[in-house]
């Protein structure tokens, strides 16, 4: 993992009540560590941003050194402030935010950074080609080198052959993918995806979760905000979530369903003797309770529904408990361990972003 | 699932629709409130509202002076200063609730309202073409003619408000500073002429602001034709009638069309009207009337295209 | 999708490392190409453009800007018939009902024969205007102060080159954001100042084409008045081009409606506070543009008192002074002012 929370734990006093978010703690990283010497690659410090008498961020901190990190939200939790912050944007009110130690504010710091934003905003009279193209002109490339990395760039988002329209007529899809190809023109160390998913079809998604894995495996680091979790989940399961202009929490899926003390976890087990096994379950010092459910229309015997705290030691113990008693597990199934169950109980809601 | 289905199901709204016609007037209300939002606009309404206290004022000023005219001379700051003077500057705008000074007042507001209806006209409609916001209001149950006239409901608002309803005031006021009842009485064709002044103006520029706007769509060629329209074009139009000595020329100053068919409305004698020579009141409401065809016709081909909702 | 030269394109090779001088310049460049395409804004310029080149030929060609070809009053003659009316034959043919005139004569025209020495000094005063319409020198300098005052100062520095400044100016970021397209070149690693003044660069050559063009098209259309006022104003004319581009580029980086906000300025402030006695005008740009070009006229031994409102003309030193601290001034606070400000124009 390459996200700390670096504060040892952020405020609640706004946050929907259930969850202490004290608990998060840095996990480990992936892959070689950063040189010490060299300043991590986005660092926002105690970072706040007011719009007039609005807080949209409050008092961030956060650092990230690599690999993709998901940043979840509600509709105006903070998602895109903190990534236009991050591009150099917007400023901050209070707080300092730097990319490899330059302040994102200056232009240097753009040099490391690329920006895929969600506004559908193009200069609509280019042809796609010629909008990387210009994009390139303007990251300060000879036409040469602009044109190379235009055409690469392109195949890359698998827009080769489809560029030389106008954009006018380009589906919502196809404008993401030229957003995106703008964003890699200059070999950015870092990605800052705003919605990269929004329109894409299922196919386009794939490809396009299949180029965020290739980019990260290069070394780069991708901080992409989407509301698609589902999509989210296949590509990592490294996340920020935001409320309220806060980060509510940083980690993995598992690590923060574990810290939600609040929100037993809720087990799906397909076993031969289910009552047997709900007594043996219950002696168990994680579960809080068993239910046994009628069989399902499909299904010929009784399923179990365990609800359990720290989900982390509920698993090794029920682990013992399946060698020890040789239970025949036909089917072990987390019910709210999803990025949207998490969401959910995070946000109060049904988790939907 | 199936207790689910029968506790919580849709219930449709059971309301009964209230036409396309209440769909304009709600379209107006929305687009007057996207409008008054802006502090630009604010800004402007204060330019206009500079020329109507001016007017205000200096209607009570002239009451004044004609009052003190008794003693020959005003004493200002202490000085005895001769009262005709003092009014030959205002003489020139009428200010004495005839036909010329609800002419004149709605002729100086004309700076405001050209920049207003500028302004109007981008961020009404010419948004609505350029961001794509145009199919959501067409994906409604209204027509295009909805449409419109929704949005000409709410330019129409903005011009009354800046000329009808301030020179309706003056009207007022001026009847309260001389006999009340005898100027009431025998002015009530001057509220008549200046209502009717109020509808050609909405009427033309209405239509116009649309015709334009859907036209040119962003800001900046939209303000560029209408500084040609009313800020050259009576600049030429001038210079012509005297090159030429033919008064039509300036027909082609609309502004000053619309003066003629007001005071038309305010049955002003022809020959009293300045500058001079001015063309006939005929020839002016015809200029004003080819002007409303061709904006109609221009919006009726727009309408009827494929790229209104594109 | 993601290929082999993807992989490997992306890695720059270090001989063509990214430069931000390069990038200024394509900025510059883009800037010009954007208001290319937008032809509609070319068009309106053009027409309106075409609207007043059209006027001042049908004057010159109907000599309007001639003293002797213009009307007197409403309802009256021109100079020349007016002159040629109090000659003593027309006022003796008026007087005996010979000739019809279309104003009555007035009492100091109506001939007295009985009084031969008071007839013979009112003849020759009632005859100094036809002597002087005879002067070629008199109406050609009275042309040019006419064409000065109607199309330099009242057409051209009033209306067509606020007008075309402001539109093109105010453009260079209102275009962008009003189309919201601004995040494009901002994302991009340019100095935000460097962004400012590349943008002024590159839309400076329109101001230029139009305003300069407009000038040169009328001076032309003007006849030898035209072409006169030509020489001695250009260099007015192309320091009040630059400098309300500087200005209007200003306000189009700091209002969201720059149009609205630039009309106000032209056709409120500049046309009443220019006009005003006292020191309020120093406010105005275009007094001291009109100064020097009251300078110009002054020097040329034109009679400078006919062109409107300039009896408190500043020195043309003064006005050059103020006019360039002007240009340089407004672009480097718009400079600073652009490096700090936020857009967010795209939410």
């Amino acid at each position: 993992m390459n996200v700390e929370q670096r504060t040892p734990g952020v405020p609640v006093g706004g946050f929907p009540g259930r969850w202490e978010p004290r608990a998060v703690v840095a996990p480990p990283r992936e892959g070689p560590a950063p040189l010490s010497s060299e300043p991590p690659l986005l660092l926002f410090e105690q970072v706040s941003k007011w719009y007039g008498p609005v807080l949209a961020l409050n008092q961030i901190t956060l650092e990230l050194t690599g690999g993709i990190t998901g940043l979840v939200g509600a509709n105006g939790a903070g998602k895109s402030t903190l990534l236009r912050m991050a591009n150099g944007q917007i400023q901050p009110t209070m707080g300092r935010v730097t990319i490899r130690g330059v302040d994102a504010w200056d232009w240097r710091a753009r040099r490391l950074v690329g920006y895929c934003p969600d506004v559908d905003a193009f200069y609509e009279d280019l042809s796609g080609r010629r909008f990387v193209w210009t994009m390139a002109r303007l990251c300060g490339y000879t036409r040469r080198e602009a044109t190379r990395r235009t055409q690469a760039v392109l195949e890359r988002v698998g827009m080769a052959t489809r560029a030389d329209r106008k954009l006018r007529g380009y589906s919502k899809g196809m404008r993401q993918r030229i957003k995106l190809a703008q964003a890699l023109l200059h070999d950015p160390e870092l990605l800052i995806l705003d919605e990269p998913l929004s329109g894409i079809d299922p196919i386009g998604r794939q490809e396009l979760l299949e180029l965020f894995q290739s980019l990260a495996a290069q070394g780069k680091c991708l901080l992409i905000s989407s509301h698609e979790l589902e999509a989210l989940e296949k590509l990592t399961n490294h996340v920020v979530i935001m409320a309220r202009g806060r980060i509510a929490a940083v980690g993995t899926l598992p690590q923060i369903r574990d810290l939600l003390d609040d929100y037993p976890l809720s087990v799906r087990i397909d076993v031969a003797q289910p009552r047997q096994v709900a007594r043996l379950l219950l002696h168990l010092p994680e579960v809080l309770a068993v239910d046994v459910s009628p069989p399902l229309p499909h299904e010929t015997s009784e399923t179990l529904v365990v609800k359990a705290t720290h989900p982390q030691r509920f698993y090794q113990q029920f682990g013992h408990l399946v060698v020890e008693h040789g239970l025949n597990i036909r089917r072990f199934e987390p019910l709210d361990e999803s990025a949207h169950a998490i969401l959910g109980y995070l946000l109060g809601g049904s988790g939907k972003t | 699932m199936a207790q689910t289905d029968t506790l919580l199901r849709y219930r449709p709204w059971r309301g009964v629709p209230q036409g396309p016609w209440q769909a304009a007037v709600a379209l107006a209300r929305v687009s007057l409130k996207l409008l008054i939002r802006r502090r630009l606009m604010w800004g402007l309404f204060a330019l206009a509202l500079l020329v109507f206290f001016f007017f205000f004022y200096a209607q009570y000023l002239v009451v004044w002076i004609e009052n003190q005219l008794a003693t020959d001379t005003i004493r200002f700051a202490g000085v005895p200063v001769n009262a005709k003077n003092l009014t030959r500057f205002l003489d020139r705008l009428s200010l004495n609730g005839t036909e010329h000074t609800f002419g004149n007042f709605i002729w100086y507001q004309g700076y405001v309202l050209v920049i207003v209806l500028a302004l109007a006209g981008s961020v009404l409609i010419g948004n609505d073409f350029f961001h794509g916001s145009l199919p959501f209001y067409l994906s409604k149950p209204i027509g295009r003619w909805h449409y419109l006239l929704g949005k000409s409901l709410a330019v129409g608002v903005l011009i009354n408000l800046l000329t009808t309803v301030p020179a309706m005031v003056l009207w007022v006021q001026a009847g309260l500073l001389y006999d009340w009842q005898t100027y009431y009485f025998n002015n009530l064709s001057l509220l008549l002429g200046i209502i009717g002044y109020g509808l050609v103006l909405t009427v033309t520029l209405s239509v116009l602001v649309m015709a334009t706007a859907v036209w040119l769509r962003r800001t900046v060629p939209l303000a560029m034709v209408w500084m040609g329209l009313f800020a050259l074009l009576p600049m030429l139009a001038g210079w012509l009638v005297d090159a030429t000595k033919d008064e039509r020329w300036r027909l082609i100053d609309l502004w000053n069309n619309l003066y003629l068919c007001g005071l038309s409305c305010l049955q002003t004698d022809h020959a009293t009207i300045r500058p001079a020579p001015q063309p006939d009141f005929g020839l002016a409401w015809i200029a004003v009337g080819l002007v409303v065809v061709v904006c109609l016709a221009y919006l009726r081909r727009r309408i009827q295209a494929v790229e209104i909702v594109a | 999708m993601t290929s082999e030269v993807a992989d490997t394109v992306c890695a720059p090779t270090p001989a063509e490392r990214p430069s931000v001088l390069r990038a200024f310049a394509v900025l510059v460049v883009q800037s010009f190409q954007r208001h290319w395409r937008v032809r509609q804004m070319g068009w309106v310029s053009l027409g309106l453009l075409a609207l007043i080149v059209f006027w001042v030929s049908v004057v010159t060609e109907r000599n309007g800007w001639n003293l002797a070809e213009r009307r007197v009053r409403r309802n009256t003659g021109t100079y020349q018939q007016e002159a040629v009316r109090l000659l003593p034959p027309q006022r003796y043919a008026a007087a005996t009902g010979d000739e019809e005139f279309v104003t009555p004569p007035r009492p100091y025209e109506i001939p007295n024969p009985f009084n031969p020495t008071e007839e013979a000094f009112r003849s020759l005063m009632l005859s100094i205007p036809y002597a002087v319409l005879q002067s070629e020198q008199f109406l050609y300098t009275w042309s040019f102060m006419t064409y000065s005052r109607w199309v330099i100062h009242l057409v051209f520095l009033g209306f067509a080159l606020p007008l075309f400044t402001l539109s093109y100016a105010s453009a260079a970021f209102g275009t962008d954001r009003e189309s919201r397209s601004l995040i494009w070149i901002m994302t991009r690693p340019i100095p935000r100042s460097g962004i400012y003044l590349a943008k002024f660069l590159g839309t400076l050559p329109w101001c230029l084409l139009f305003a300069m063009g407009g000038f040169v098209a009328i001076g032309w259309a003007g006849g030898p008045p035209g072409r006169e006022a030509l020489s001695h104003y250009w260099p007015a004319a192309l320091t009040a081009t630059v400098a309300f581009a500087s200005l209007f580029h200003l306000v189009g980086a700091i209002f969201r409606r720059p149009v609205v906000v630039g009309l106000v300025y032209v056709f409120f402030f500049e046309a009443v506070v220019a006009a005003l006695p006292g020191s309020l005008k120093l406010l105005s740009l275009t007094f001291y543009v009109r100064s020097l070009m009251y300078n110009e006229a002054a020097e040329a031994g034109y009679p400078v008192e006919l062109l409107p409102a300039m009896t408190e003309a500043v020195s043309s030193t003064t006005a050059w002074s103020v006019l360039v601290l002007v240009m340089v001034g407004i672009n480097l606070l718009g400079m600073w002012l652009f490096s700090r400000l936020e857009y967010r124009d795209d939410g």
